[in-house]
C-alpha cells in the first residue's frame, strides 16, 4: 500500500491542505510547530479513526479536544487516496459528534459508508490492524521509547507481532495458529465435555449411566449415555421378554391343571346327590337293621331278669334279717362295756376313801398340836434367853483363895448351889453365893435385878416345861415338824377328797353302786369292734350289692315296659322297623353307587371337597399369576427387543465414530503443538537478521547481534561478545537511536516482506553522530528502494541529503 | 375342486420404529395395519378359500385389545371359507398368553387360531382339509414344534381329509439368516418326510421359492408382504396357491407392500457419480421409499461443499432418507496440498505429516480451511 494524496478542509490548525505523495522517499520538511506532526496524525486518523465522535469515550474525548478547532467548530476532515495492488481507494471521513460522514471509494467507482463494511475491507487492505500500524508504520522518534515499551510489555502487540511474523516469517499461509488451535480446542470441548478419552470412560466414574450429567457434557459423553441407556433398557427388555414366557408357561400349567380339576369335578358333582343321600341313607338303615337286633335280644332277655329279679330281692330280705340281729347284739356290747367302766369308777373311789381314813388317823397321832401353841411355845423360850442373856451381861469372876471347909457350897447365878472341890475360880452371872459352914455369902451384880430376872426365869421356864409336856413335844423343833405334818395331812386329805368329787362328779356313790349291782352283765357277746365290721361289710357288700343288681335289673324292666309296653308289643314293634327298612333299601337301589376308590360316601364328600379347595386355591393361584403377568406385560415397552438391538447398534457405531473423531483431534492438536514448536524455533530469524544486520550497519559494526528471544525480549551483544541489558537508560542515546531504528526498520520489513507499503519515519537521527546519520540515511535509502517513506524534519540539511519528494509545511 | 390359498405371515402389526424420525414413525406403524386390508382384498379377488399367516401376524405380545379388534375387523373381510391364524415366534402361545385370549374372545366362526399341536379339521367349513400346525410357544426354540406330526405319521392312521396341509413358523436351514439356530429351525428333508400335501412356513421375511410362479413345490415361505427395516431390501410378497384335485400345486409370488426399504452404499468420486445416484434414487415411487445411504469415496472440495445441496434435492422427495457420508471426503491429495498452501508453510506440513491418517487429514483440512476462510 502507497499513500497517493492527502486533504483536509480543516484539521486542527490546519485547513485546505493538500497533499501529493509520490512513490519513494517523501520528505516533509517544516518548522517546529509548522504542522508535520498533524497531517501525520490526520492521515492516520483518515485511516483508523471512526467518524462518529462519542466524548464519553475518553479516546474520542482527547482527539475532539486535540484536532477540533476551538472555540466553534464542530467537524473536522480527512481525505486521503491510496494504491493497494496499482489500484487507487478514496478514505473521506468527516469527525462530528452529530452528523459523522465516511465512505471508502473502490477502484470501480463505487462507495461504502457501512462502517462495518469498510472496517472489514480496510483490514483487507492494510493486511495489519491499527495497533500495528500505530506502532510500527506511524510511530514517532520521540514516543519509539514507549512504543518499543509497548512492543516489548505488551502482550497483544506481541501477538500481533508473532502473528505477523508468522504469518510473513514462518509462512503460515494467511493461518492463524490462535485461531485454529482455537478451533482444535473448540472441537474437542464439544466431544470430550467430561469424557477421559484416555480411558474411553467418563472423566468422573461416578458419573455413569445411573447417575448422568444433566448438562455441561460433550457429545461423546452424550451419545455414550444415550448408548449406554439404550443397553439397559435391552438388558432389561429381554429379561422382561422372558419373564413374560416364564410367567405364560407357568398360566398356561395352572390352566391345564384347572382344566384336570374341572373335568373330574364335574365328574363326581353329578353323583354328589346321590352319593349325599345315599350317605344318609346307609347308616339310617344300618342302625334300623341294628335296632331289629336289639330288640330281639330284650326278647330273649326280658324273662331272665325278671326271674333273676325276684331271686335278688329273696336275698335281700335275708340279709337284712341278719343285719337286724347284728345291730341289735351290737347294742348290748355297748352296754356291757358302759358298766364296766362304772364298775371300774368306783372301785377307784373305795380305793381313794381308804387313803383318807389313813390320812385322818395318822393327823390324830401328832396330838394336840396348834399353830397358837407352837408361838406360845416360841415366845417362852424366847422369855428364858432373853432372861439368860441379862444374866450373863452381868458376868462375875470369882477366885477363892482360901477355904478351910470340906463342906463348902457354891451357887453361881441361877444354878443349884454346887459343892467345890478343887477348883479355886469361877465365872458366874449376876449372883454368886458361897456357903460354908460357917460363911453364906451371896454377891449380886449391882447392875441387875438379880432377883427379879432369876424369877422370870423360872417363870417362863416352868411354863415352858408344862407346854411341852401338854403338847407332848420334845422341844420346839419339834413342835413345829409337827405342825408341818399336820399341815400336809390335811392338804393331802383334801385332794383325796377332791378327787373323789371328780370321779364321781354329780352323782350319788351310792346310787350308782346300787345301779351296777342291779345291772345284768351278757354272759358270752363278741366285742363290739368285731360286730361293727360284720355290720359294715355285710351292708357294704352284700345288701349294696343286691340293692343295685335289683334296680338295674328293676331298671332295665322297667325301660322295656315304657318302651314296649310288654313282649307282645315288641313284637310288633320288630314288624314296623322290618318295613321301613324295605323302603329305605328300595330308595338305595336307585342311587348311584359309590365309585369303587371311595371307602364311604364322607370319604368321596372330603375327596371332593378336597378337589374344590384345590380348584380354589389353583384359581388364586392363576389370578396372582395372571395379574403378575400382566404387570410384566406393562413392563414390554414399546419395542421388541429386536427392534431395540438395532437402535442400540446405531447408537453404539455414533458413539465409536465420536470417540474416533476426537482420537483424530487430539493427534491433530499434538500434530500442531510438534509443528509450532519445531517452527518457532526459526520464527524469530529473519527478524533477528534483519535486525542484526541493520544494527550492524548503523553502529559501525559496534554491536554485532540484536537477538530476540520468545517472549521478545531485546539483547544487544557488543563487540566484546557481552549481551546489553535492553533496559534503554543503559544505552546512549546515540546507540538508543540506533537500536530503535534498527529494530523498528527490521520489523517493518519483516512485516511486509512480501508487500510494498508505507512508513512515517519522524526526525529519527536527531541523535546520532554524523558517522551514524551517514549510515541511518543510506538504511533509509535502502528502504525507500522496496517501501515508500514518509519522513518528516525541521532540518533541511537532513532533507537534502536523505532527498526525495520534498513537501514543505 | 381346487383348493386356493392366500398364504401370507410376518406382517408384525405393533411394530414401533422408534429409530425413525416421527413423521415417518407414524407412516411405518400404520402401514402395517393397511397391508391386511391390501391382502384380504387380494385373496377376496381370487376368490381364495384359505387365508393363510403363518406367524407374526402380531409383532409383540402387549398389544392393546382395541388394536386386536382391528385386526379381527381387518380379517372379518375375508369372503373365503377359513382364515388360518399361526402363532409365530414374536406372538408365540404358550396357552397363557393374554394376547391370544383376547384374541380368541373377540374372533368370529370363520377364524381359527391354530395354536395346539393337533389336527385341525376343516370340515366344519365345507373343506376337505386337515391343518397340521406347528405354532410357535416360545420366542427362542433350538428346537421345532414337528415332532407330534412326526410322531402321528409313525400311527399310520389313513388321512381323514383329502388335503392335508402343514403349517408352520422358523428358521429353514440353509435359507434363513439363523446364526444362533434358535428359531425352530426346520430343514426341507425334515418337512418333506412329514408327507403333506404341502407346507406354508413363516419367519424368513424373504419369500421361497424364489420363483415369480412355480409348479409343484410343496414348500412356501410366504416372506413379509410390508417390509420392515433396512434389513429387509425388497419388495413385499405373499403367495397366491392353488392344489388341484390332483393335488398339482400352482403357485404365484405376489408383491405387496407399500414402503421399500433400501440400505444402500455409493461410491461417489466425481459429480457424474453423484448424478447417476440421484437419478437411481428418485427412480420409480419415491414417496414409499426408506432409504439408508452410505456414501464412500473422495471428491473435488468444490463438489464436496454442494453434497449438502444435493442431500436436500433427495431427502425433498424420497419418503425418508438417511444418509452417512462420514466417509465421503474431499480429495486431498499431494496436489491438492501444493496448490493450496506454499511449500514449507506450517499448513503445509501439518497435512503432509498427517498423510498416513486419511481421517485425521480430512479433520485438518477442514480445520485449515475453515480458519483460512
Amino acid at each position: 500500500m502507497r499513500l497517493k494524496r492527502f486533504q483536509t478542509d480543516i484539521f486542527a490548525g490546519i485547513a485546505d491542505k493538500n497533499i501529493e505523495f509520490s512513490d519513494g522517499l517523501n520528505i516533509i520538511l517544516g518548522k517546529n510547530e509548522a504542522g508535520k506532526s498533524t497531517i501525520i496524525n490526520a492521515i492516520y486518523a483518515t485511516l483508523f479513526k471512526n467518524a462518529k465522535i462519542r466524548l464519553n469515550y475518553s479516546e474520542d474525548k482527547e482527539f475532539f479536544n486535540r484536532y477540533f478547532p476551538y472555540p466553534d467548530g464542530d467537524y473536522i476532515h480527512g481525505y486521503l487516496e491510496f494504491i493497494v495492488n496499482s489500484k487507487n481507494y478514496v478514505i473521506e471521513k468527516e469527525w462530528s459528534r452529530n452528523d459523522p460522514r465516511q465512505y471508502l471509494k473502490l477502484p470501480d467507482g463505487s462507495r461504502i459508508k457501512n462502517e462495518e463494511k469498510i472496517n472489514k475491507l480496510k483490514k483487507d487492505l492494510l493486511l495489519y490492524d491499527k495497533g500495528s500500524y500505530n506502532n510500527i508504520v506511524f510511530t514517532k522518534q520521540r514516543n519509539i521509547k514507549s512504543a518499543i515499551k509497548k512492543i516489548i510489555e505488551n502482550e497483544e502487540v506481541i501477538n500481533t507481532v508473532n502473528n505477523f511474523l508468522r504469518r510473513a516469517v514462518m509462512e503460515l499461509d494467511g493461518i492463524s495458529i490462535e485461531e485454529l488451535n482455537k478451533k482444535v480446542d473448540n472441537e474437542l470441548d464439544n466431544l470430550l465435555k467430561k469424557w477421559d478419552i484416555d480411558n474411553n470412560r467418563p472423566s468422573n466414574p461416578d458419573r455413569d449411566i445411573n447417575n448422568p450429567y444433566l448438562k455441561g457434557y460433550g457429545q461423546i459423553y452424550e451419545a455414550y449415555i444415550e448408548k449406554e441407556k439404550l443397553r439397559k433398557k435391552l438388558k432389561r427388555t429381554k429379561k422382561i421378554e422372558e419373564d413374560f414366557e416364564g410367567i405364560s408357561n407357568k398360566l398356561r400349567k395352572t390352566k391345564s391343571k384347572n382344566e384336570t380339576l374341572t373335568k373330574e369335578i364335574n365328574k363326581y358333582e353329578e353323583i354328589e346327590d346321590d352319593i349325599f343321600e345315599r350317605g344318609q341313607l346307609e347308616p339310617e338303615l344300618k342302625s334300623l337293621k341294628e335296632r331289629v337286633k336289639g330288640i330281639k335280644k330284650i326278647n330273649q332277655k326280658w324273662p331272665v331278669v325278671k326271674a333273676r329279679l325276684a331271686d335278688k330281692k329273696e336275698k335281700l330280705k335275708k340279709e337284712k334279717n341278719r343285719l337286724e340281729t347284728l345291730k341289735a347284739k351290737k347294742e348290748k356290747a355297748k352296754k356291757d362295756q358302759d358298766y364296766r367302766v362304772l364298775e371300774k369308777k368306783l372301785k377307784k373311789v373305795d380305793k381313794k376313801r381308804e387313803i383318807i381314813n389313813d390320812l385322818k388317823l395318822e393327823k390324830e397321832n401328832l396330838g394336840d398340836i396348834t399353830k397358837k401353841k407352837v408361838s406360845e411355845l416360841a415366845e417362852l423360850k424366847d422369855g428364858i434367853s432373853k432372861s439368860r442373856a441379862s444374866l450373863e451381861a452381868a458376868k462375875l469372876k470369882v477366885r477363892i483363895n482360901f477355904i478351910n471347909s470340906s463342906g463348902t457350897k457354891i451357887t453361881r447365878g441361877i444354878n443349884e448351889s454346887e459343892n467345890i472341890k478343887n477348883k479355886r475360880e469361877f465365872e458366874s452371872n449376876g449372883y454368886f453365893r458361897i456357903k460354908t459352914d460357917n460363911l453364906d455369902l451371896e454377891i449380886e451384880s449391882a447392875e441387875i435385878d438379880f432377883t427379879k430376872i432369876q424369877e422370870k426365869y423360872k417363870n417362863y421356864k416352868m411354863e415352858y416345861d408344862k407346854l411341852i409336856n401338854k403338847m407332848d413335844v420334845k422341844n420346839i423343833e419339834d413342835a413345829r415338824n409337827k405342825l408341818e405334818k399336820l399341815y400336809e395331812l390335811k392338804n393331802k386329805i383334801k385332794n383325796t377328797e377332791e378327787s373323789i368329787e371328780e370321779i364321781l362328779g354329780d352323782q350319788d356313790y351310792n346310787q350308782l353302786l346300787k345301779k351296777l349291782r342291779e345291772y345284768e352283765f351278757s354272759s358270752n357277746s363278741d366285742d363290739l369292734e368285731i360286730i361293727e365290721e360284720k355290720i359294715n361289710e355285710l351292708k357294704d357288700e352284700k345288701i349294696n350289692e343286691l340293692k343295685i343288681n335289683i334296680k338295674n335289673k328293676e331298671d332295665k324292666i322297667n325301660e322295656w315296659e315304657n318302651e314296649y309296653n310288654n313282649q307282645d308289643k315288641l313284637m310288633d314293634k320288630i314288624l314296623e322297623i322290618r318295613s321301613k327298612i324295605n323302603k329305605k333299601e328300595e330308595k338305595l337301589g336307585e342311587l348311584a353307587f359309590l365309585p369303587d376308590k371311595f371307602s364311604s360316601p364322607a370319604d368321596f364328600k372330603k375327596y371332593l371337597s378336597k378337589l374344590r379347595e384345590e380348584k380354589k386355591s389353583l384359581e388364586d393361584k392363576h389370578s396372582k399369576k395372571k395379574q403378575e403377568m400382566i404387570k410384566i406385560e406393562n413392563d414390554l415397552g414399546d419395542n421388541s427387543y429386536e427392534e431395540l438391538e438395532i437402535m442400540y447398534k446405531e447408537r453404539k457405531k455414533e458413539f465409536e465414530e465420536l470417540v474416533l473423531k476426537a482420537r483424530k483431534i487430539v493427534k491433530i492438536k499434538n500434530k500442531i503443538k510438534e509443528k509450532l514448536s519445531k517452527m518457532d524455533q526459526n520464527t524469530l530469524k529473519p527478524l533477528t537478521e534483519s535486525f542484526s544486520d541493520k544494527l550492524k550497519k548503523l553502529t559501525a559494526q559496534n554491536y554485532k547481534i540484536g537477538k530476540i528471544n520468545k517472549e521478545f525480549k531485546l539483547k544487544i551483544k557488543n563487540d566484546s561478545n557481552k549481551y546489553l541489558p535492553a533496559d534503554m537508560n543503559y544505552l546512549s542515546y546515540g546507540t538508543y537511536d540506533g537500536v530503535a531504528l534498527s529494530l523498528r526498520v527490521a520489523m517493518f520489513e519483516t512485516l511486509f516482506n512480501k508487500v510494498s507499503s508505507f512508513i512515517v519515519l519522524d526526525d529519527c537521527l536527531v541523535n546520532l553522530d554524523p558517522e551514524r546519520t551517514e549510515r541511518a540515511i543510506d538504511l533509509i535509502k535502502d528502504l525507500k528502494n522496496k517501501h515508500q517513506v514518509i519522513f518528516s524534519t525541521c532540518d533541511p540539511n537532513t532533507a537534502n541529503k536523505l532527498g526525495g519528494n520534498i513537501i514543505k509545511v | 375342486m381346487t383348493l386356493k390359498i392366500f398364504h401370507s405371515g410376518d406382517i408384525h402389526i405393533g411394530m414401533k420404529f422408534n429409530n425413525y424420525p416421527p413423521y415417518i414413525q407414524q407412516k411405518l406403524i400404520k402401514a402395517r395395519y393397511k397391508i391386511l386390508d391390501t391382502l384380504i382384498k387380494k385373496a377376496n379377488k381370487k376368490n381364495a378359500n384359505l387365508f393363510v399367516i403363518s406367524g407374526d401376524l402380531f409383532d409383540k405380545h402387549n398389544i392393546k385389545e382395541d388394536e386386536i379388534i382391528e385386526v379381527i375387523n381387518k380379517l372379518k373381510k375375508f369372503s373365503g371359507d377359513a382364515i388360518l391364524i399361526l402363532p409365530g415366534n414374536h406372538d408365540f402361545d404358550n396357552g397363557g398368553i393374554e394376547l391370544w385370549e383376547k384374541f380368541k374372545n373377540n374372533m368370529s366362526g370363520k377364524i381359527v387360531l391354530l395354536n395346539d399341536f393337533r389336527e385341525y379339521d376343516l370340515k366344519k367349513f365345507d373343506l376337505d382339509v386337515s391343518i397340521y400346525p406347528a405354532p410357535c410357544d416360545s420366542k427362542h426354540s433350538a428346537e421345532n414344534n414337528l415332532d407330534w406330526i412326526k410322531n402321528k405319521n409313525t400311527q399310520e392312521e389313513s388321512p381323514k381329509r383329502k388335503y392335508e396341509i402343514g403349517i408352520s413358523h422358523g428358521a429353514i436351514s440353509g435359507l434363513s439368516p439363523d446364526m444362533t439356530d434358535s428359531y425352530f429351525t426346520m430343514s426341507k428333508d425334515e418337512l418333506k418326510n412329514l408327507n403333506m400335501d404341502i407346507w406354508l412356513l413363516g419367519h424368513t421375511h424373504l419369500p421361497y421359492p424364489f420363483e415369480k410362479e412355480i409348479t409343484n413345490r410343496k414348500i412356501f415361505n410366504c416372506g413379509t408382504p410390508e417390509p420392515d427395516g433396512l434389513d429387509c431390501d425388497h419388495s413385499g410378497n405373499a403367495w397366491f396357491i392353488e392344489i388341484d384335485k390332483e393335488k398339482n400345486i400352482n403357485a404365484k409370488r405376489i408383491t405387496t407392500g407399500q414402503y421399500h426399504f433400501y440400505d444402500l452404499e455409493y461410491k461417489i468420486n466425481s459429480k457424474k457419480d453423484f448424478e447417476n445416484m440421484k437419478n437411481k434414487l428418485l427412480k420409480g415411487k419415491v414417496e414409499n421409499k426408506i432409504i439408508r445411504l452410505k456414501l464412500k469415496g473422495r471428491i473435488e472440495e468444490n463438489l464436496y461443499h454442494q453434497k449438502e445441496k444435493i442431500y436436500h434435492e433427495l431427502s425433498d422427495k424420497i419418503a425418508y432418507l438417511k444418509i452417512n457420508d462420514n466417509d465421503l471426503k474431499i480429495k486431498i491429495t499431494n496436489e491438492v496440498i501444493n496448490s493450496e498452501f506454499t511449500e514449507n508453510s506450517f499448513p503445509y506440513k501439518l497435512l503432509n505429516d498427517l498423510k498416513d491418517d486419511e481421517k485425521a487429514l480430512q479433520i485438518a483440512y477442514e480445520f485449515i480451511k475453515e480458519v483460512k476462510a
